[in-house]
């Protein structure tokens, strides 16, 4: 069978690798892939981005399903956008994926469902941030709502560092759209640790625990990454 | 997965929404062990994943096909019980400014001993091949992610070092103590 891989990180090495070493497989598609997936016996590098086009491809090459790693292609609703072609794929539609898309709509959806999360506050107004911040005093947390790719995120230990954070994403759009609206939270302090699952929507199975190591130095030291090793 | 996870699929379903795919919670465990969500990703994490796909013995195909086919739970995972540990090999001027084009050394002779052995795996990110057709080159910020496994942890560790020695480009940003948090709970947990 001939599987998509779409995305060109180490993500998607990894998953297009591991697909590609099931006894039913003929090939993995990876698109765009890298160096790496192109030197895999299994995989082939297809140098295709837009949605439409990737649709055609995996229509042309009767594709069994398709994996999506990054989230770009998710929030610019790809899933939907396969299934509505009868194409199999697997990931969130643009709607499941606003979980990660929009900060708001996951703190929101959050507490409808008591899921347990840090105390929050929504804000377009600058100057009503600003106000929320001098109420509240440091430390808190200033989220851009929407994909910033790792960049959308302030740990601010200092009220200065708050109302910074406010001017650069909200007045001068440093984050563009991303930034049209935050959300400041309560600082949370413990062991942080990310639990990864996969879902079919209403059964999970959850896949062994990691961590993952976000600055660029030793010790925790350095500008955050998207991340230097697991 | 009771308080977090369980709630998030079928609050989503009750609204409406079914969520098939990979879901990541970032999450802070307080000291009383009371654990908040931080945040959700709709994916896999880079380089998480790297490790994970290592340690995955189970047919990865078959698992997505029940996934997409609504039958998740009719299947167990199957791990190696062995620790994975990658390690990212970044270009110069990650984050802010990566360079691109630099030529990366030593891949060739531990490709022949990764097809050998099955014990580690070199992920590649930002890589592309050179002008001449042969040479891989830097083209973006995380280059490559070496990733190994070992008995625990440290050995796991050690071995990625290890790996990691053998693969020269200019301007390589590496950390050097990727997985001391673990290795000190393995340690405590004796």
């Amino acid at each position: 069978m001939k599987l998509l891989v779409i995305g060109g990180g180490g993500r998607e090495h990894a998953l297009a690798w591991k697909l590609g070493c099931s006894p039913r497989v003929q090939k993995v598609y990876v698109a765009p892939g890298n160096a790496g997936t192109a030197l895999e016996k299994q995989l082939e590098n297809v140098p295709i981005t837009a949605i439409p086009d990737l649709i055609a491809f995996a229509q042309k090459e009767h594709i069994a399903f398709t994996v999506v790693g990054p989230e770009i292609p998710l929030a610019a609703g790809i899933v939907d956008a396969f299934q509505n072609a009868g194409l199999k794929i697997f990931g969130p539609t643009r709607k499941a994926a606003q979980l990660e898309t929009s900060k708001i709509f996951a703190k929101e959806f959050m507490q409808r469902h008591r899921i347990p999360t840090a105390a929050y506050a929504s804000f377009t107004d600058p100057e009503q941030a600003h106000a929320y911040i001098d109420r509240h005093g440091a430390p808190l947390v200033i989220k851009a709502d929407g994909l910033a790719a790792g960049k959308g995120v302030v740990v601010a230990q200092t009220t200065e560092q708050a109302h910074d954070a406010i001017n650069a994403i909200l007045v001068e759009k440093n984050l563009g759209n991303a930034g049209n609206e935050i959300v400041i939270e309560e600082y949370l302090q413990g062991t942080e640790v990310s639990f990864i699952v996969m879902t079919d929507g209403t059964h999970v199975q959850p896949l062994v625990t990691s961590q993952d190591h976000k600055r660029l130095l030793d010790g925790e030291l350095g500008p955050n990454t998207g991340g230097m090793g697991a | 997965m009771r308080n977090i996870i369980t709630p998030v699929v079928n609050g989503l379903k009750q609204e409406g929404v079914q969520y098939t795919g990979f879901l990541y919670a970032g999450l802070m465990i307080a000291n009383d062990g009371q654990a908040k969500v931080l945040e959700f990703n709709c994916r896999m994490g880079d380089p998480e994943t790297q490790p994970i796909m290592l340690r995955l013995k189970s047919d990865l195909l078959t698992l997505i096909e029940h996934a997409i086919d609504g039958t998740l739970r009719d299947i167990d995972i199957e791990w190696d019980r062995r620790a994975a540990l990658g390690v990212v090999m970044a270009a110069h001027g990650y984050p802010e400014n990566p360079r691109k084009h630099d030529a990366i050394h030593g891949l060739t002779e531990l490709i022949a001993e990764q097809e050998h052995t099955g014990d580690f795996h070199i992920f590649h990110a930002g890589t592309q091949t050179g002008d001449d057709g042969k040479t891989i080159v830097t083209s973006g910020g995380r280059v490559l992610c070496v990733t190994a496994l070992g008995e625990n942890i440290k050995i796991a560790q050690q071995a990625a070092y290890r790996l990691t020695d053998k693969i020269r480009f200019d301007g390589c940003q590496i950390r050097h103590d990727i997985g001391y948090q673990g290795i000190q709970y393995q340690k405590s947990a004796k």
